[in-house]
C-alpha cells in the first residue's frame, strides 16, 4: 500500500482530534434519550406484564469496582423508566443480577437459564472481554436481544460473532485504548522519542503496547522503545519495572497497569520520582470509580479512561445530557459515576427508544427484529456524547476521550482536567466495516492495527 | 509453560495424589480486557503489626507519615479529644463472674449464696465498657433468643439493701466496684472475677491455631458450661451438668425445641447451686481510622474476638487502593505466646498472626456462630440428612492410638456419619506441593500426642485437650479422587487440583455441616513442619504447649522468634534430609526420596528466609523485628481464595423490629432494617422499612433469616420455628394448633445475613383466647441508632 508523509498537524486535524472542553458535534440527526423527549401516547396495545432484564456484571471480586457502577446504572435507569409507568407507559422493568465472577462457563449457564427459565426479555451487563465471546454466541443461539455494556475485545466482533443479529455492544473496542493514549501523547508530547513501557503481562497489555506503538510510531517519526515491564499477574512490587524505566532515561512512560495494581505502581513510582523525569501517559489510570483516584496522584498525566466517558466531561452545561445524568446519578448513589454506568444507564434508554421507535411504526409491543432494526444504524445521544451503532457488526461508536488528571478543590479525589480533555472521533482510529480480520489476508493482533499499519501516513 | 516443577505425587491403593499445580497457557488470542475477574488472597498486599501499648496507638493514629490503621485487642488511651477521622467498634471481651467463697460458714446455704449473688450484682460498678447482665448468654452470643425470658432487663437490678455488707475478695478489680464494697484478703464472701472470652476457650482447650475449633465455641451455653461447671461443689450436681452437656455435644435431642430446652436446663443445673454466676461483661471497645484517603473499610467485627479474627483480616481494604497497600495494625498486649501451630498462637499477638498466616478449613463468622467455609467445601452425599449408621470403606484410613500409624482400618467397621469434602489445595511457603501426607499428617499427630496419658512418651494435654473430638469421634478417612478446576484469567489458564476426601464419623446429627466441623482432613501446614516439630519435642528441645515446656523446664517450641530453637532446628533439619527422614505414621505414605526433597526445601526456605513458619495460608511472614511483624500477601494464582470471597460479613445489616401483634393464629412481625450504604469512599447507617428490595452498599439482597421461639410459664420452650414473609412484608408466625391452656411468651428475632449480634428480640404474650400484656422488646437489645 503506498505511504503518504503528511505532517502530524494536518493528520491529527484529519483524525478529528479536539482538545479542550467543547464537546464533539455531529451534522448527523441524533436521537435523544426518552427521558428527554416528551412522552408519545404508544400505538395499539400494549400488555401489561412487567419486562425481564437480566443484568449480568461482577459483584465480588477485583472487578467488582466496575460491575458495582454498571448495576448502579441499570437500577437507576429502570427506576427512572418505572416511576413513568414503564416502557411505552405499561411495561416495567425487573431485573434479575447475576454475578460475573461465577466464571464464564457458569456465566454461560446462567445466561441460558436466564433466558429458558426465568424467560428474560433482554440481557445487558458484562464487563470482561473473557466473558462476552463466550455469551455472545449463546444469545446469538438463543435469539436473545443482549446488549453488552463492556467486555470491550475486538475479539467478539472479529472472531467470535462476526455477523450479529441479537447481540449488541456499546462501549469502544479495546484496540482503541491503545491508539487514543497514543494520538493524545503525540498530540501533547511529540518530541517524546524514547519510550518506555510497562503493562501487565497478559493480553490486555500486549493489547496496548501493540496499538500504542503501531500508532504512535505512524505519528511521532523515529521513536524507540527503549525499556519493556511486563509486570506478572498479582504483582505487588513493581519497583524492579519501575527503576528500569528510569533507567532507561525515557522521554514518555507509557502503562496500562490497570486498578488496584496501578495505585500500588504510582505510589511507588512516586517514591522513585518516576514522574518527574519523564511523560506518563496510561490508557486506563482513571478507568474506575472516579473516587477510588487519591490527590496524590501526579497530575499532568495523560489518565486513560478505557477510551470512554469520564463525568467531568464535558463540563458545566455544554452537554446537557452529561449534567443531567450526573446530577441524577449522584443524587441516587451520593458518588459519581464511571464509564460502566454511563453504558449500562444508556443501554436501557437506547432499548426503551428503539421500542418506542418500533411502536410508532407498527403499534403495539413490537417484535424483536422491530427493535433490532432500530437499534442498528442508531445515532443516540449519551452522556458521553453520541453513540452510533453501527449496523454491520452491532458495535456502538462514540469518541474516544482522554485526559490530564488534575487536583481541583471541588472533589476530594483527583478528576481529569474537563478543560484539557481530548476526543477523537472513534471511526477515524478504527478499522472501517468490512476491513479484513485476523486471519484474513493478514495475522496482525486485530482487524484495527492492521488497518493503521497499511492506511496510516508516516507523519513528518 | 508450566508454572510448576513436577510433583511429588503420592500413591494410596494405586490412586495418584498429586494435589495442587497450576498451569498457565500461552495466549491464544485477545480475549481479555484490563478487569481481572479473580485476585488471589485479600486486599492489603501487606500488613505489618506492631505491639503498642495503648498511649502509644493512640499517637500513632495521629502519625502524619505512617498513621496506624487499627489497634486490637484494647482502646488506645487519648490524652484529649478522640480524633474525629477514628471510628470504634464492640465485641464481646470478657465475662464478670461472682463465686461464692466454698469456706465461708455464713454462705454454706443455697438461698444465702443466692443472696450474695445479688448482692454482689448490687455492688457492682459500671464503668462505659461494663455491662450488668446477670445470666452467662450475653446479646453477643448467637444463642440469646432463645434465653431471651431469662434475662432481666437492666433497670430491673436494683442495689438489694443490704448490698454493703458482702465482703470481696482481695484481688478483685476495684474499678467493678461501688465504692462502698468491702475488699478482704481472709473471710471473704465471695471473688469478683474477670475472664476474657479468649482465655475462656483456651481453658476449653480451644485452639486458636492449626487445630479446628469446637462447632459450638462461640454459643453461649458452651462458655457457660466452662466458666460455670469448676465451681459445682456436688458430685451429684456436677453429675447432672455433664450429662446435659454430653447430650448436647452429641447431639442427643429430637429436635430443635428439646435442643433449645436442653441447652435452658443446662444453664439452670449451672446457676442452681449459686456458687458461681456470671453478673455482668465488658465489650472491647477498638479503633480503626475512617479517614477518608488514608483510612480503611470493609469492616467485619467478630463479636467475641473483635477486630482480632480471621475473617476481618479477609476483608479489611485501604480505602486509598482498590486492592494492595500496607496496612498498619497495633496490637496490645505485647506477644508472649510461642509461634508453632501446634499449641502455640495463644496470646492475642499470636492468634492475630494465625490468622494471617494460617488458613484453617472453616472459619468462625464473624456475626454469629456458625463457621464459613474457607479450605474445604462439603459436598452432599448418599447418606446426607440420614441418621443411620454408614460403613467404612476397609481400606479408609486411620490413626493407630498412641502410635499414630495410618492404617487401613479393615473390613467390617460402621460409623455414624460420612462427610465428604472438597478440599481447596495450594502449595506451602517452602514451595513444598501439597499432598496427601499433609493432610492426613495431623490425624496422626492428634492421636500420638492425644491419646497416651500423662505418662506417655509422647503426650501433651494440651494437643489432647484440642483434639478430643478429633479421637473420640473418626472412624476412617478415605481419599476418594484429585479434581481438577481451570480457572482463566485474563489469556492465561490456572488448574486448581481439589482433593476430595471422605470422613466416616460417630457423630449423630442431622447437622452436615456440624459433622463437617468435627475433624476436617486439612493442614495449613506440612507434614514436614509438623515432624519437625514433633522432633524437637521428642528429643526434649521444646515443648509444645507452655503448660508441657513449664511442667518440663524447657522452651516453649518456637518456630521464628528463638534463634537458639532456630539453631538447632535447622541441625535437625539438614540431618533429616541426609535420612530421608519421615515418621512411622506416614511410612505407607511417604517415600524417602519424597521425605528428602522436602527436608532440602525447607532447609532452602530457612536459609532464604530466617524461620520456620511454613504454611499455605494468604500472607507469608516476611520480615521480623522485636517491634514489627511484616507479612507480604500471597499474590499467587495457585492460591484459591480470592479478594472479596468474605466481603459479604463487612457491615452487617440489623433488623429492628417495630412492631408484633397478634391475628387469630398468627403473630405478625414488622421490621425496619438498618444497612450501611457504601459511598464514595464513607459508609452510611441507613434505616428503612425491611422489604425483599433492602438494598445495602453492595447492591445484593439483605436475606432475613426470622426466628421465633415459644416459652409457656413453666419456663419450657414448647415451638420454635421460621416466620414466614408475607405480601405485606411483615413476617408471620402460625401458633402450634398443640398450645396448651395457659400463658405463653413468644419471642421474634430477624437476623439479617444471619446476624445474631445484640439482636433486637420482640415479645409478646399469648392467653389461648389472645394476646395479653403488651408486645415489647424483650432484654436490653440496644435499638438506638448504631454508626457503622
Amino acid at each position: 500500500m503506498e505511504q503518504r508523509n503528511v505532517d502530524r498537524r494536518s493528520f491529527l486535524n484529519n483524525l478529528g482530534v479536539t482538545v479542550g472542553a467543547a464537546a464533539a458535534a455531529t451534522a448527523i440527526p441524533v436521537v435523544k434519550p426518552a427521558s428527554a423527549q416528551s412522552p408519545a401516547a404508544p400505538k395499539g396495545k400494549i400488555p401489561d406484564t412487567p419486562l425481564k432484564f437480566g443484568h449480568m456484571t461482577f459483584l465480588t471480586g477485583p472487578a467488582a469496582v466496575l460491575g458495582e457502577p454498571s448495576l448502579k446504572g441499570h437500577l437507576l435507569a429502570a427506576e427512572e423508566i418505572n416511576a413513568t409507568g414503564g416502557i411505552l407507559g405499561k411495561r416495567k422493568i425487573e431485573t434479575i443480577t447475576a454475578d460475573e465472577a461465577a466464571g464464564t462457563d457458569a456465566n454461560v449457564k446462567e445466561l441460558r437459564r436466564m433466558k429458558l427459565s426465568e424467560k428474560i426479555d433482554m440481557f445487558t451487563g458484562v464487563i470482561s472481554s473473557g466473558n462476552t465471546p463466550a455469551l455472545g454466541p449463546v444469545a446469538e443461539e438463543l435469539g436473545l436481544l443482549t446488549i453488552f455494556v463492556d467486555g470491550c475485545t475486538d475479539f467478539l466482533w472479529d472472531k467470535a460473532v462476526p455477523n450479529p443479529k441479537f447481540a449488541f455492544r456499546i462501549t469502544n473496542i479495546q484496540s482503541a485504548d491503545g491508539v487514543t493514549c497514543a494520538v493524545a501523547a503525540a498530540q501533547t508530547w511529540p518530541e517524546a522519542k524514547k519510550i518506555a513501557h510497562i503493562h501487565p503481562d497478559y493480553s490486555y497489555g500486549r493489547n496496548a503496547f501493540d496499538h500504542f506503538n503501531i500508532a504512535f510510531g505512524k505519528l511521532v517519526p523515529g521513536t524507540q522503545v527503549v525499556s519493556e515491564g511486563w509486570p506478572k499477574l498479582g504483582t505487588t512490587d513493581f519497583t524492579a519495572h519501575i527503576t528500569k524505566a528510569m533507567s532507561s532515561t525515557p522521554d514518555l512512560i507509557v502503562s496500562s497497569v490497570w486498578g488496584g495494581d496501578y495505585v500500588a505502581m504510582y505510589k511507588q513510582a512516586l517514591r522513585y520520582g518516576m514522574f518527574n523525569n519523564a511523560k506518563f501517559a496510561s490508557t486506563i489510570a482513571f478507568g474506575v470509580a472516579p473516587h477510588a483516584i487519591g490527590k496524590d496522584h501526579p497530575e499532568g498525566v495523560i489518565a486513560g479512561v478505557h477510551s470512554n466517558y469520564y463525568f467531568t466531561f464535558p463540563p458545566g452545561n455544554r452537554w446537557p445530557a452529561n449534567k443531567t445524568f450526573v446530577e441524577k446519578y449522584y443524587k441516587r448513589w451520593n458518588e459519581y459515576p464511571n464509564f460502566q454506568s454511563d453504558g449500562a444507564y444508556h443501554t436501557l434508554y437506547m432499548y426503551k427508544t428503539a421500542v418506542e421507535k418500533a411502536n410508532k411504526l407498527a403499534g403495539g409491543w413490537p417484535e424483536e427484529e422491530a427493535i433490532i432494526s432500530q437499534l442498528e444504524g442508531m445515532y443516540f445521544e449519551t452522556a458521553a456524547g453520541y453513540l452510533y451503532i453501527r449496523p454491520d457488526n452491532h458495535q456502538g461508536y462514540k469518541d474516544a476521550v482522554t485526559g490530564f488528571s488534575k487536583n481541583v478543590p471541588e472533589y476530594q479525589f483527583q478528576i481529569l482536567d474537563p478543560n484539557r480533555m481530548i476526543t477523537i472521533p472513534i471511526r477515524n482510529i478504527t478499522a472501517p466495516p468490512h476491513w479484513p480480520k485476523p486471519g484474513s489476508g493478514h495475522n496482525d493482533p486485530t482487524a484495527t492495527y492492521n488497518w493503521i499499519k497499511e492506511t496510516w501516513p508516516q507523519v513528518t | 509453560m508450566s508454572l510448576c516443577a513436577a510433583s511429588p505425587w503420592a500413591r494410596i491403593g494405586g490412586l495418584v495424589l498429586g494435589l495442587t499445580c497450576a498451569l498457565a497457557v500461552a495466549p491464544t488470542s485477545a480475549q481479555a480486557d484490563h478487569e481481572v475477574s479473580y485476585f488471589p488472597s485479600f486486599y492489603p498486599h501487606e500488613i505489618r503489626i506492631e505491639p503498642l501499648d495503648p498511649e502509644r496507638a493512640a499517637r500513632e493514629f495521629v502519625n502524619r507519615t505512617d498513621p496506624l490503621h487499627l489497634y486490637v485487642g484494647a482502646a488506645p488511651r487519648f490524652s484529649g479529644q478522640i480524633p474525629e477521622h477514628l471510628k470504634s467498634v464492640e465485641s464481646l471481651k470478657s465475662l464478670i463472674t461472682v463465686s461464692v467463697n466454698p469456706q465461708s460458714s455464713r454462705l454454706q446455704g443455697r438461698e444465702a449464696r443466692c443472696r450474695a449473688v445479688e448482692q454482689a450484682v448490687g455492688a457492682l460498678a459500671t464503668p462505659p465498657d461494663v455491662v450488668i447482665h446477670p445470666y452467662p448468654i450475653t446479646p453477643y452470643h448467637a444463642d440469646s433468643l432463645s434465653h431471651a425470658d431469662r434475662v432481666p432487663p437492666t433497670k430491673a437490678v436494683s442495689k438489694p439493701a443490704d448490698a454493703d455488707t458482702l465482703t470481696f475478695r482481695d484481688g478483685a478489680d476495684l474499678s467493678l466496684l461501688s465504692p462502698p464494697a468491702r475488699v478482704q484478703t481472709t473471710d471473704w464472701d465471695v471473688s469478683l472475677d474477670e475472664i476474657s472470652v479468649s482465655a475462656l476457650l483456651i481453658e476449653a482447650g480451644v485452639g486458636f491455631n492449626q487445630w479446628p475449633a469446637p462447632p459450638w465455641a462461640k454459643a453461649g451455653w458452651f462458655q457457660a458450661y466452662q466458666l460455670l461447671r469448676p465451681a459445682i461443689g456436688e458430685a451429684s450436681d456436677r453429675e447432672h451438668v455433664d450429662q446435659l452437656y454430653e447430650r448436647l455435644t452429641h447431639n442427643e435431642f429430637r429436635d430443635r425445641a428439646e435442643q433449645l430446652n436442653l441447652e435452658r436446663q443446662l444453664l439452670t443445673a449451672l446457676l442452681g447451686s449459686c456458687e458461681r454466676a456470671v453478673i455482668g461483661y465488658r465489650l472491647r471497645q477498638e479503633f480503626y481510622t475512617d479517614d477518608f484517603s488514608s483510612g480503611i473499610e470493609n469492616v467485619a467485627v467478630d463479636s467475641q474476638s473483635g477486630l482480632n479474627s480471621a475473617v476481618f483480616l479477609r476483608t479489611v481494604k485501604l480505602k486509598d487502593f482498590l486492592w494492595n497497600g500496607s496496612l498498619r495494625i497495633g496490637v496490645d498486649p505485647r506477644p508472649a505466646a510461642a509461634w508453632n501451630p501446634i499449641a502455640g498462637f495463644t496470646d492475642a499477638a499470636g492468634r492475630l498472626v494465625w490468622s494471617i498466616v494460617g488458613d484453617n478449613a472453616f472459619l468462625p463468622t464473624p456475626h454469629n456462630s456458625r463457621w464459613v467455609q474457607n479450605r474445604a467445601e462439603i459436598r452432599p452425599t448418599d447418606e446426607s440428612g440420614m441418621r443411620r449408621s454408614v460403613r467404612v470403606p476397609d481400606d479408609a484410613l486411620m490413626p493407630q492410638t498412641v502410635t499414630g500409624k495410618l492404617g487401613p482400618v479393615g473390613p467390617n467397621r460402621g460409623a455414624m456419619a460420612k462427610v465428604l469434602y472438597r478440599l481447596s489445595a495450594s502449595n506451602f511457603s517452602d514451595g513444598s506441593v501439597m499432598e496427601a501426607a499433609d493432610l492426613l499428617y495431623p490425624y496422626a499427630l492428634a492421636f500420638r500426642w492425644g491419646a497416651g496419658g500423662q505418662d506417655a512418651a509422647t503426650h501433651d494435654p494440651e494437643i489432647a485437650s484440642a483434639t478430643r473430638l478429633i479421637r473420640e469421634r473418626l472412624r476412617g478417612v478415605k481419599l476418594v479422587r484429585v479434581e481438577e478446576t481451570s480457572r482463566t484469567i485474563a489469556d492465561q489458564t490456572f488448574t486448581h487440583r481439589s482433593p476430595i476426601v471422605e470422613i466416616y464419623l460417630d457423630n449423630l446429627t442431622f447437622d452436615e455441616q456440624q459433622s463437617a466441623l468435627i475433624a476436617p482432613p486439612w493442614s495449613s501446614a506440612p507434614w514436614h513442619v509438623l515432624a519437625l516439630m514433633e522432633a524437637a519435642v521428642e528429643r526434649g528441645i521444646a515443648a509444645f504447649s507452655r503448660g508441657e515446656a513449664d511442667r518440663h523446664q524447657l522452651p516453649w517450641l518456637d518456630l521464628v522468634r528463638d534463634p537458639a530453637q532456630l539453631k538447632t532446628l535447622r541441625a535437625l533439619i539438614k540431618e533429616f534430609a541426609q535420612t530421608g527422614y519421615r515418621p512411622a505414621a506416614l511410612e505407607l505414605l511417604v517415600g524417602p526420596d519424597t521425605a528428602r526433597a522436602r527436608w532440602q526445601l525447607l532447609d532452602q526456605f530457612v536459609e532464604a528466609n530466617g524461620h520456620l513458619l511454613v504454611t499455605n495460608g494468604p500472607y507469608r511472614l516476611k520480615a521480623l523485628s522485636p517491634d514489627t511483624f511484616v507479612f507480604e500477601v500471597v499474590r499467587e494464582f495457585t492460591y484459591p481464595v480470592g479478594l472479596g470471597t468474605f466481603d459479604g460479613f463487612a457491615y452487617p445489616a440489623r433488623a429492628l423490629i417495630s412492631t408484633m401483634e397478634r391475628e387469630g393464629d398468627l403473630v405478625l412481625v414488622s421490621a425496619d432494617a438498618e444497612v450501611t450504604v457504601k459511598q464514595q469512599r464513607d459508609h452510611r447507617l441507613v434505616r428503612a422499612a425491611l422489604r425483599p428490595d433492602t438494598l445495602r452498599g453492595r447492591l445484593q439482597p439483605v436475606r432475613p433469616e426470622s426466628h421465633y421461639v415459644i416459652v409457656d410459664q413453666d419456663s419450657r420452650v414448647i415451638a420454635v420455628g421460621s416466620l414466614v414473609r408475607q405480601p405485606d412484608n411483615r413476617f408471620a408466625a402460625s401458633l402450634p394448633t398443640t398450645l396448651r391452656p395457659g400463658v405463653h411468651t413468644l419471642f421474634a428475632a430477624i437476623f439479617l445475613d444471619g446476624n445474631t449480634i445484640n439482636p433486637a428480640i420482640g415479645r409478646i404474650e399469648l392467653a389461648n383466647g389472645g394476646t395479653i400484656g403488651k408486645a415489647g422488646p424483650a432484654g436490653d437489645a440496644k435499638d438506638a441508632e448504631r454508626r457503622p
